[in-house]
């Protein structure tokens, strides 16, 4: 987690949907990293990615007024809006590349992009975080380990995967289920924000 | 029992924070999300969990033009109108040559101006063809997966067709791919389900109804969902579909709206 928050992300958003651009920059110096990294999980790209994250703050300064934080976090709510956008550049330019991309991509040990941070105090997540994400990675079945990759990193819809492995739908809808709920019971204690009261 | 179609739909929540579900699903999970904050809460969870999935590698360089990128756009958001130049007048006491470098750096400023516009309006155009394209990807996805239904089952498709009396009625197809257990589901003029409700498709097993699909329509009364799972057909002899609460039941707690029977072969 970046430095001590004095002002909850949620404030900020607040203030954003008053026309603070103040907010707006401190919430991108608190989550673009997070945004960026949404971005280049699925993009593999770093233009497509940095476009992605200009897009993204843009929608966030204009639904700022709709923001709900009962719904979820502000890095959530970024990073699902990153997501979402990532998904439809990646789906519009075609499955083939992104199943290459996929069969490359891999989760596990954090992996260094070679470059540092412009901004060291924002990383996407803190060590502890990353360690414990890639050890509820590695502790998953492969198959069900695979179905994630795919979901995630290849932004795959499910029918997708099943077609891709040959396997028949409902395996891979259950394999998506068991993974993202032992995911969820075991990271609970790393979210990026307490939930909503 | 527990109700199996509520465990279906909160399955699909991880799915569908994933962005993993295909369109038809998502339409029919958002419809229900929408009446039943349960479900709202696990997509919530699910969307933490997918934040921080992104942080598996570290952090990719963030550019510091990145930021005045960002700060830039929100700014054109903020002012439509572009700031309009404003060259000095020219007074009696100015030299030619100083009027001749004030109109060089006037039409500069303009020259300037005008690519920024042009750019600005490129851009923006890219970006909307980018979302059409991914909207066309998205429907064509979607039509992918209902041929594949209908051809992969070769001879073992099974039509079914369920009505309700009237000539104006709705009414509803199910083709079931009896290899794979999966079908295309088509209902047409079907109101929309009320809020707090969903249409729940029944097969009729030796006598006894096993819960199936919750789906509803949208505003013109009709529905394809792709990729419908079903159980084995052994024993099955009709199908049929109620207006349950939202989440679904494991029994119909509503009169039958539309039925069928098995074609016999």
């Amino acid at each position: 987690m970046p430095t001590a928050q004095l002002v909850s992300d949620a404030d900020l958003v607040q203030r954003m949907a008053r026309g603070e651009d103040a907010a707006l920059a401190g919430l991108y110096d608190r989550w673009a990293s997070l945004v960026l990294a949404t971005a280049m999980r699925l993009t593999r790209d770093q233009s497509d990615a940095e476009e992605i994250v200009v897009e993204a703050f843009a929608q966030a300064w204009k639904s700022a007024d709709r923001f709900d934080a009962s719904r979820g976090s502000v890095p959530a709510w970024l990073s699902t809006m990153a997501r979402s956008r990532a998904l439809d550049l990646v789906r519009a330019r075609g499955r083939r590349s992104r199943l290459e991309e996929a069969s490359v991509a891999t989760v596990g040990a954090p992996r260094s992009t070679g470059e540092g941070p412009s901004a060291p105090d924002a990383p996407v997540l803190t060590r502890e975080r990353q360690r414990a994400v890639a050890e509820a990675l590695g502790a998953l079945p492969d198959p069900q380990r695979q179905a994630i990759e795919l979901a995630y990193f290849g932004g795959l819809s499910q029918s997708e995967i099943a077609t891709q492995l040959g396997e028949p739908l409902g395996t891979i809808k259950t394999r998506v289920r068991l993974a993202m709920a032992k995911l969820r019971d075991t990271l609970r204690p790393y979210y990026h924000a307490e939930p909503a009261q | 029992m527990n109700a199996p179609d509520r465990a279906e739909l909160r399955d699909l929540a991880a799915a569908y924070a994933l962005g993993a579900l295909d369109q038809a699903e998502a339409s029919a999970f958002e419809a229900a999300m929408q009446a039943d904050p349960t479900l709202v809460r696990e997509v919530t969870e699910y969307r933490e969990v997918q934040a921080l999935l992104a942080g598996t590698e570290n952090t990719p360089s963030l550019p510091s033009a990145l930021k005045d990128r960002v700060m830039a756009r929100v700014t054109r958001e903020k002012t439509t109108a572009l700031p309009t130049p404003t060259p000095g007048r020219r007074t009696e006491a100015t030299p030619r040559w100083a009027w001749l470098s004030i109109a060089a750096a006037v039409l500069a400023v303009v020259g300037a101006g005008v690519l920024f516009q042009q750019s600005r309006q490129l851009r923006s155009e890219l970006e909307a063809n980018r979302q059409d394209l991914a909207r066309v990807q998205e429907v064509l996805t979607e039509r992918e997966a209902t041929l594949a239904t209908l051809l992969d089952a070769e001879r073992e498709l099974t039509v079914i067709q369920l009505v309700a009396a009237g000539p104006q009625a709705p009414g509803m197809q199910l083709f079931w791919n009896r290899r794979t257990n999966t079908a295309v589901l088509h209902a047409f003029r079907l109101p929309p389900a009320p809020s707090g409700q969903v249409y729940q498709l029944w097969l009729i097993r030796d006598g006894v109804p096993v819960p199936s699909q919750l789906f509803t329509t949208g505003a013109d009364g009709s529905v394809v969902l792709a990729g419908v799972n079903l159980p084995p057909g052994d024993g099955v002899s009709a199908a049929a579909v109620t207006l349950e609460p939202a989440g679904g039941s494991a029994q119909p707690t509503t009169p039958i709206l539309l039925v069928g029977a098995l074609p016999t072969s």
